[in-house]
């Protein structure tokens, strides 16, 4: 066994942890089932592990477990016939290619989702106690709206509206906390 | 979240549910054309995978003011502590850097789970350490499960009335071509009663693999998926799903004996048991035409030679309002795409 193997290991362990929230968001955006993305995420780090096992030097971590990641979806996906024609099969590329982007931004900033979950933890805090037992109820027990409305006693345009403002004003705090930083 | 970006989180969910085509995929790659837009979309999916923890955070920090010093002042950098090789740690909580530092010093891999603990790090000998997926079964084979009542053997789908099907009522299949129908909430033969529950079960033999014991033990985790034909009366529909670890079960020619109901308060013990057991459930949409998942996790004492696997859709209303004899039928409740996985591991207490 390499003898560097194991400190190898662990710094591709600490970067992973690091980025953690990035690739979910990333997946999870994708899939949007958390069962299916956890099963991804736990796929991309055995590929990293084994990958480093055999000596393989990785440059970006960020971006090489990303297109793991997003093999492992395009395969789930043309596995449950979501892309069957060659026309869905490509259109599918662009879209991940896209997405991709998006996420490209964040790699040379190794703070980019540390800071802004930790601004998220804040602003939640700030949130009165209804708009978090919504959000709990969407978010953390995944209830679809129509049963969160009859839960709480409410429509589901009712429900499904305050959903959507409570989750705008999180964003604009967060911008704002963040902001705070910068000019502190 | 903005407008785009919910519009983008829909096109997803039906892209998803296999209920988009190319078009609409095209119109939204090209609305992410800007870096405006790009930025937009990343923040928004970081903060939907990042709530349920803040939210979580923000009722501990409510409920246990002193957490407040448990709390995520550590970077997690910083908190994953240079470990040796060889040991394995668990960490299920693993964004609170307290927690994390603790056993991270113990530690030579991580379980990661933001909504289960159904990941497993092992940093060094990893091969030994993988996931081994124990049952995978999506109902491709065209079988229908035998409706005797619980198998008392291993290795096939019995219970209630239910049946292997194609798409049908405008549910398509999870994956694959075929789903389970549960059709009816008895089998061939039940004593009289009113029934108001689909089950089905499934025994797995464990023999053979590696469950652990002594200083080693091992996790189940099971996932199933449930779908419903649209209904009117929103949570009408329940799904359940349990798994048990026995040390034994009563094996062919032992049809007859309703050796779980024995298992129940006030009855006489079972010599089957289940020395452990998980039970998750769920209401079921009722007018949003998607699979749900539901999935558990369980540390399989050791000495556990089999688990049974048992899956359930309820008729609430029908439990309310019960019949004196006779079975509820279903309307059309489906599972699909059930795994079983084995997550070996050590210090998992």
């Amino acid at each position: 066994m390499n003898p560097a193997l194991p400190q190898l290991l662990n710094d591709a362990a600490t970067r992973f942890i690091r980025d953690r929230h990035l690739l979910g968001a990333f997946v999870g955006g994708l899939l949007r089932d958390a069962h299916t993305a956890e099963d991804v995420l736990q796929e991309v780090w055995l590929c990293l592990a084994a990958e480093i096992e055999k000596g393989t030097a990785i440059e970006n971590q960020s971006a090489w477990c990303r297109g793991v990641a997003r093999n492992l979806i395009r395969r789930h996906w043309v596995k449950s016939q979501r892309a069957r024609t060659t026309r869905e099969l490509e259109c599918l590329e662009a879209f991940l290619d896209r997405i991709d982007r998006c996420f490209q931004s964040a790699d040379a900033d190794s703070e980019y989702a540390t800071a802004r979950i930790a601004a998220l933890d804040q602003c939640v805090e700030a949130l009165p106690e209804r708009s978090r037992r919504l959000l709990a109820l969407k978010y953390t027990r995944g209830e679809a709206v129509e049963n969160i409305a009859s839960e709480v006693g409410q429509s589901f345009e009712a429900v499904k509206k305050a959903l959507l403002r409570i989750r705008a004003g999180l964003q604009d705090c967060v911008r704002q906390r963040l902001a705070k930083e910068e000019w502190v | 979240m903005n407008t785009d970006a919910e519009k983008l989180a829909d096109v997803l969910e039906r892209w998803n549910a296999g209920a988009l085509g190319a078009d609409e995929l095209e119109q939204i790659t090209r609305s992410l054309e800007s870096p405006d837009a790009r930025k937009a979309l990343l923040d928004d999916w970081l903060l939907e995978r990042a709530l349920p923890e803040s939210l979580s955070k923000a009722a501990i920090r409510q409920s246990h003011p002193l957490a407040q010093s448990l709390e995520t002042a550590t970077p997690l950098a910083e908190a994953a502590t240079p470990v040796e090789a060889g040991n394995v740690v668990r960490v299920s909580l693993w964004r609170r850097s307290g927690l994390l530092r603790t056993l991270g010093t113990a530690a030579a891999g991580l379980v990661l789970g933001v909504f289960s603990a159904s990941l497993v790090f092992g940093k060094a000998g990893l091969a030994q350490r993988k996931v081994v997926r124990i049952l995978e079964d999506g109902f491709e084979s065209g079988q229908s499960p035998e409706s005797r009542g619980v198998p008392r053997s291993p290795g096939f789908w019995g219970g209630d009335y239910a049946q292997s099907v194609a798409a049908e009522g405008g549910v398509q299949p999870r994956t694959g071509q075929r789903m389970l129908k549960i059709c009816r909430a008895d089998y061939e033969g039940k004593p009289a009663q009113f029934s108001w529950s689909g089950d089905i079960y499934r025994i797995i033999d464990l023999q053979g693999q590696d469950v652990g014991g002594g200083d080693w033990e091992t996790m189940v985790t099971v996932s199933v998926n449930y779908r419903s034909v649209p209904f009117k009366e929103p949570g009408r529909y329940i799904a359940d799903m349990q798994v048990h670890a026995l040390e034994s079960v009563p094996g062919p020619g032992m049809e007859g004996i309703p050796w779980i109901q024995l298992n129940k308060p006030g009855a006489p013990p079972s010599p089957h048991a289940p020395t452990a057991s998980a039970r998750r459930s769920m209401r079921l949409d009722a007018a949003v035409n998607r699979w749900q998942p539901l999935r558990v996790e369980m540390r399989i004492p050791p000495g556990t030679r089999y688990l049974l696997l048992s899956l359930h859709v309820t008729d609430s209303k029908a439990g309310r309002e019960p019949l004196e004899t006779g079975a509820v039928e279903f309307p059309g409740q489906f599972v699909d795409d059930v795994q079983v996985s084995l997550v070996p591991g050590a210090a998992l207490r």
